[in-house]
C-alpha cells in the first residue's frame, strides 16, 4: 500500500529534506503533499485523501500542536497517523504529543529512523519488518 | 560566560553542522576564516525556564553550501538559503534547551533571518555563550544571549 503523505513545516529547505528522507526510508510513497503552516494544512485534509501526516511545531499562523489538537477533534480525519518532527525535546511537549496520539522524531533524523517509526505507526504493513 | 553552557553550546553547533549539513567543524577558526565578514543572521528568540535569543551568524561564502548540502544539489536561490540558515539555528536552538532546562517545555519563536551588509545587526551585548566554527572556506559564529536565566 503506498502512503500518501503530508509533509507540514514553514521551512521549504525542511519540508524538501523531508520528503528526500522519506524517499530514502523505503517506505512505499503515494502522493506527497505540502503545506506551510497547519491552517494550510487542515484545509488541504479537508479535500486530500492522507494517510500519514509530517508535522512540525514551531510554525507562524498556526502551530503543529494547536493543529493536531483540531485535528484530533474534527471527525473526518482524527485517526491518521501523525509523526511530529520537532527540534524541541523538552519531555513536557514529547508528553503532550504523545497524548495526541502523535510520534516524535527529532531533528536531524535517519531514514533508517523514520521508517522504524512508520513501521511501528501501523500505517504501512511490511511482511518483512520484525518487532 | 559559563563554560560550561559554552561547551553545551558548541557540542550543540557541531552536531548540528555535522549531521545536517555534513560539514565537520574547524575549532577554531584559521586567521583567513576568522577575517571573513558575517553576511546573514538568523535570529530565534526563546521563552520559558529561560528568556533569550540564540543567533547562528553566516560569512561570506556558506549559505550557497549550507542549501547545496541540505538540499542535496546545488540550488542558486537566496530566500532558501536564508531559510536553510534559519533551520540550522533551529536546530542548534532545539539541542541547547535541555542544557538549559531538561524537563519544562520553552516556547520557541519561527527563525527571523536577515542579510547583514555593515554589522549594524551584532549588537553589542555580551553573550552568555558563543562559539565560532571554521567551515571549510567559510565561518559561522553561534551566539546565545540569555537576559532570564536561573541555572540549575
Amino acid at each position: 500500500m503506498a502512503l500518501n503523505v503530508l509533509v507540514v513545516d514553514d521551512s521549504a529547505v525542511m519540508r524538501a529534506m523531508v520528503i528526500k528522507t522519506l524517499q530514502m526510508s523505503g517506505v512505499p510513497l503515494g502522493g506527497i503533499h505540502q503545506a506551510g503552516n497547519g491552517a494550510d494544512a487542515l484545509e488541504l485534509l479537508q479535500r486530500t485523501s492522507i494517510d500519514l501526516i509530517m508535522l512540525d511545531i514551531s510554525m507562524p499562523v498556526m502551530r503543529g500542536d494547536e493543529m493536531l489538537e483540531r485535528l484530533r477533534a474534527e471527525q473526518v480525519c482524527a485517526d491518521r497517523a501523525v509523526i511530529v518532527i520537532s527540534s524541541e525535546r523538552s519531555a513536557e511537549r514529547i508528553e503532550r504529543m504523545r497524548a495526541l496520539g502523535a510520534r516524535f522524531l527529532k531533528k536531524p533524523f535517519s531514514p533508517e529512523e523514520l521508517r522504524a517509526l512508520i513501521m511501528d505507526s501501523g500505517v504501512v504493513r511490511d511482511e518483512l519488518y520484525t518487532r | 560566560m559559563s563554560s560550561i553552557l559554552g561547551e553545551s553550546l558548541r557540542q550543540a553547533a557541531v552536531a548540528t553542522f555535522e549531521q545536517v549539513v555534513f560539514l565537520l567543524p574547524d575549532m577554531p577558526p584559521d586567521e583567513r576564516q576568522r577575517a571573513l565578514q558575517v553576511r546573514a543572521i538568523a535570529t530565534i528568540a526563546f521563552s520559558g525556564p529561560a528568556v533569550g535569543v540564540l543567533q547562528v551568524r553566516a560569512c561570506e561564502g556558506l549559505l550557497p553550501r549550507l542549501l547545496a548540502n541540505m538540499m542535496g544539489r546545488e540550488v542558486e536561490n537566496e530566500t532558501l538559503q536564508l531559510d536553510a540558515l534559519g533551520e540550522i539555528a533551529n536546530i542548534i536552538c532545539g539541542q541547547i534547551f535541555p542544557h538549559l532546562d531538561p524537563v519544562s517545555a520553552f516556547q520557541q519563536k519561527p527563525p527571523q533571518v536577515a542579510v547583514c551588509t555593515d554589522g549594524s545587526l551584532l549588537g553589542d551585548d555580551i553573550p552568555a555563550a558563543s562559539v565560532a566554527l571554521g567551515l571549510e572556506s567559510s565561518r559561522a559564529d553561534v551566539v546565545l544571549y540569555l537576559s532570564e536565566y536561573a541555572a540549575a
